[in-house]
């Protein structure tokens, strides 16, 4: 059986099929493709973003997809054609009988017959107008929403949107300067750490704080990562604290200051000034050495040394005593209301320490005055070196605790600094040089704040170890006229002038019952006045 | 000059649009059930006619019957009907003095048999010329009796008047090949019959073809091949009126109790066949098949009890079946 017409009428009708189901697909993949454009440019809109430009692709790209697949699959089998033939042209399933009869190799008069009917049928049929619907409306819809795909395409990012992509990217960079600038200060303050400044400050510590701060766009994560830092850093400070000793010094530091030896009198500068370091070296001058065997102007000189060293101790135990009336405290009493503190590494307090400095100087004075300096009075130095000895250890401590401290300061400076820097406020951020200046550089600015003062609208601190408020204007201008005091003494009301007040009082009250032209009673009574204050605030 | 099939075919429209044609001088209107009568003869197959009296059922049979120049038998259903009215018997005959039995034969020996009322018979008379039908033969006293061919039989019911009949069991309705439902005439085919029956001279009717003019259009169609898409077309109607087919439709899968047999599907195929030739096609569509579906599946599709309470005619539900094979 021949198909020379049949078949090439069934492969003109399947390929005219074919393309009008390629055009049906292709219209409906421009659709699609342009209502998924229109779609992904309205989400980011919604947004104010412009949408970016991949998505398109992705999107132009899967309507090509789809049409290429789309016109594999809308090809028509001859089966298809015949059966499209068939309807269209009412052959009555002529075109479908023979496409079967012919692929099952049936032969025969009738198949014959039946061959050349159809062909007479097709013979004066077109095969072109088998109906082929191109999807007009689809197509133009399609290319409407493509043109608005477009348009939409076109809309940059709205202005805030622009400002937050401009502020995060600076942001980021910003944050990966502080972030660059504050490891190397990390590192080169480890370098600085002397041995006994490493016992007090653990640098892998610190390594891991300053790895806490990373790069971000985010701003408030920024000023987060830095506060952490900062709060950090001020806890740590807070643990190098020795203000109980200090408080002593300082105290003995007043009394030197009233001493007739002009080395006494150094040294309470230098202790008033807090330069331990230099403390040292005055109480090294102020320690009595001596052989064995001395001469009698051997003898004499030790004496007036040791005079020397014993108006010192005097001094200085003295000032101790003024914290407390007299009393000798020992660690877990109570001094002004608070536990009376150890710093790490003391095995004695302060106060004590001076007092039995001051007794074995007196003790040696003592011996040296009695006669020879025979073994007993060498006993007597011997423990007095030691005192002082320990004393010495005990300013290496606190110096070192101080200059840790000025150290972690100058980072603390810097990373308000890096605050700044990561907000924008400053253009430059030169950690380095931060760490070089003293914490206390620069100060208070008036109406900006340091980072000491840096307080939000309503803030909370304790002040005198009792919660207090601060509440102000965020971002106005104006002074900060606060300062950081002290703590461990309090009467549970906050309030800082009657602190400050009571303070100067008790200064006063203190001195008034070391004066020798006073009565002991009434020394008394005013020092079991006092007692008994506290005692009451204490309930 | 050898017959050749496209002759042949030629030779099958004329003859039947003859025959039709013949046929419509006396009956007035009534073109479909010629037709499918004409279609059912050529196939070889039964008709049931279905149809109040006085519709034209025994004088369709009748002219046809001139037409084809074929004997024509008939035989008024009875309850006191006996299988040997309608096959014949033997009776004790004197021949040459001597008396022997000799077979006298039935009214069933014709080729043309009208069967009036067929529901009034008895289950045992009705089986006998079912038997009669499927068989083509007579067996009395253990002897068979070959009827003439061609043989057909039209059988008619009256729908209206149930009391004191026998309705067909569903296996016994399965031999027809077709019901065919009789319907009052149009108003101006009444006029029509009127016209042409009410004088004094009746529509003469002239042999236009004999009994061997149809056997050869029976082998004429059976000549016609089905393309495997229609046959599957077919199959698929005739297997949606079964309730227990998944795809059949709800209705069917409702109202049906039992569904159409495979000698409904022989029946369609041959009938379409005939539409196909009547059409000038050498090959049978599905449209065929759609068009012989209703007479050939409305008497074979079995109700269920739900069916018959709701008043389901078996005709909707052979047209959910049609569309459910596409």
């Amino acid at each position: 059986m021949s198909e020379t017409n049949l078949g090439s009428f069934l492969d003109r009708v399947r390929r005219r099929l074919g393309r009008a189901g390629a055009w049906r697909v292709a219209a409906w993949c421009l659709l699609a493709a342009a209502s998924l454009g229109i779609a992904w440019a309205l989400a980011w809109r919604v947004f104010g973003h412009a949408a970016p430009r991949w998505g398109y692709a992705v999107a132009a790209a899967g309507g090509l997809l789809a049409a290429g697949v789309g016109t594999i699959l809308a090809r028509r089998s001859r089966l298809q054609a015949a059966m499209v033939a068939d309807r269209v042209f009412e052959l009555k399933d002529g075109l479908l009988s023979w496409l079967e009869f012919r692929d099952e190799h049936r032969s025969g008069e009738v198949f014959e017959l039946h061959e050349k009917s159809m062909e007479r049928r097709v013979g004066s049929l077109d095969p072109d107008s088998v109906p082929a619907s191109r999807r007009g409306r689809v197509w133009a819809a399609g290319a409407v929403a493509a043109v608005v795909a477009l348009g939409l395409s076109l809309i940059p990012h709205s202005e805030a949107v622009r400002e937050r992509l401009e502020r995060e990217a600076l942001t980021a960079e910003r944050s990966a300067e502080v972030k660059r600038q504050l490891d190397e200060a990390v590192e080169e303050l480890i370098k600085e750490l002397s041995e006994e400044e490493r016992e007090l400050i653990d640098p892998g510590k610190l390594r891991e704080l300053a790895a806490g701060i990373q790069q971000t766009e985010d701003q408030r994560e920024a000023e987060k990562q830095i506060a952490r830092f900062e709060a950090e850093l001020a806890k740590a400070m807070q643990g190098l604290e020795a203000r109980q000793d200090e408080a002593v010094l300082e105290l003995s530091a007043d009394e030197l200051a009233k001493s007739q030896v002009a080395d006494a009198r150094q040294l309470g500068k230098e202790l008033d000034a807090k330069d331990y370091e230099k403390a040292r070296r005055e109480l090294e001058e102020l320690k009595p050495k001596a052989g064995r065997k001395l001469t009698e102007q051997e003898l004499q000189e030790l004496r007036k040394r040791v005079a020397k060293t014993k108006e010192m101790a005097k001094r200085m135990a003295d000032g101790a005593r003024q914290r407390n009336f007299g009393k000798n405290l020992k660690p877990g009493d109570k001094a002004d209301g608070q536990p009376m503190e150890m710093a790490q590494g003391d095995q004695q307090p302060l106060q004590e320490m001076l007092e039995d400095l001051d007794a074995a100087a007196r003790q040696l004075d003592g011996q040296l005055q009695q006669g020879e300096f025979d073994p007993d009075a060498q006993m007597a130095m011997g423990r007095l070196g030691d005192r002082m000895d320990e004393l010495d250890r005990r300013l290496g401590r606190l110096g070192a605790r101080q200059k840790a401290r000025d150290k972690l300061g100058r980072l603390r400076a810097g990373m308000g600094q890096a605050r700044q820097f990561a907000q924008g406020q400053a253009q430059m951020l030169g950690l380095a040089q931060s760490m070089m200046q003293s914490p206390n550089a620069g100060g208070l600015q008036a109406g900006r704040g340091s980072v000491e003062s840096r307080r939000k609208e309503r803030d909370e601190f304790k002040d005198n170890g009792n919660l207090a408020q601060l509440q102000g204007q965020q971002n106005d201008d104006g002074p900060s006229d606060k300062s950081v005091e002290s703590a461990e003494s309090g009467t549970g009301i906050a309030g800082r002038a009657a602190v400050a007040r009571e303070r100067e009082f008790r200064r006063q009250m203190e001195s008034l019952v070391r004066r020798d032209d006073i009565p002991e009673e009434l020394k008394l009574g005013v020092r079991e006045y006092f007692e008994r204050v506290h005692e009451v605030e204490a309930d | 000059m050898p017959a050749t099939l496209d002759s042949d075919a030629a030779v099958f429209a004329e003859t039947f649009t003859r025959i039709r044609d013949e046929v419509g001088k006396f009956i007035v209107g009534q073109t479909d059930i010629i037709e499918n009568v004409l279609t059912a003869v050529c196939c070889g197959g039964h008709v049931l006619l279905e149809g109040v009296p006085g519709l034209g059922k025994t004088a369709l049979v009748n002219t046809l019957a001139k037409a084809l120049d074929l004997k024509f038998g008939r035989i008024q259903f009875t309850p006191d009907l006996l299988p040997s009215d309608v096959v014949g018997t033997q009776v004790l005959a004197d021949r040459g003095g001597q008396r022997e039995l000799v077979f006298q034969p039935g009214p069933v020996f014709c080729n043309i048999l009208l069967a009036d009322e067929i529901n009034r018979a008895t289950p045992k008379t009705q089986s006998a010329l079912l038997e009669t039908m499927q068989e083509k033969r007579v067996t009395v006293a253990g002897v068979s009796h070959p009827l003439e061919l061609p043989f057909f039989v039209l059988a008619t019911q009256n729908p209206i008047e149930n009391d004191g009949t026998y309705p067909l069991p569903e296996a016994q309705l399965d031999r027809f090949f077709f019901k065919l439902h009789v319907t009052l005439p149009g108003h101006d085919e009444f006029a029509e019959i009127l016209n042409r029956t009410g004088g004094n001279a009746m529509p003469e009717i002239r042999p236009v073809a004999h009994g061997e003019d149809i056997l050869s259009m029976g082998r004429t169609l059976r000549e016609i091949p089905v393309a495997k898409d229609v046959q599957d077309h077919l199959i698929r109607v005739v297997r949606n009126t079964h309730p227990e087919n998944e795809k059949s439709p709800e209705k069917v899968k409702q109202y049906v109790r039992h569904g159409a047999s495979p000698r409904a599907a022989q029946a369609m195929l041959a009938a379409a066949r005939v539409r196909a030739l009547l059409d000038g096609r050498f090959h049978v569509a599905r449209e065929d098949v759609d068009e012989v579906a209703p007479p050939a599946l409305r008497h074979r599709l079995i109700l269920s009890f739900e069916g018959e309470a709701e008043g389901i005619e078996p005709g909707e539900l052979i047209k959910s079946a049609i569309r459910g094979a596409y």
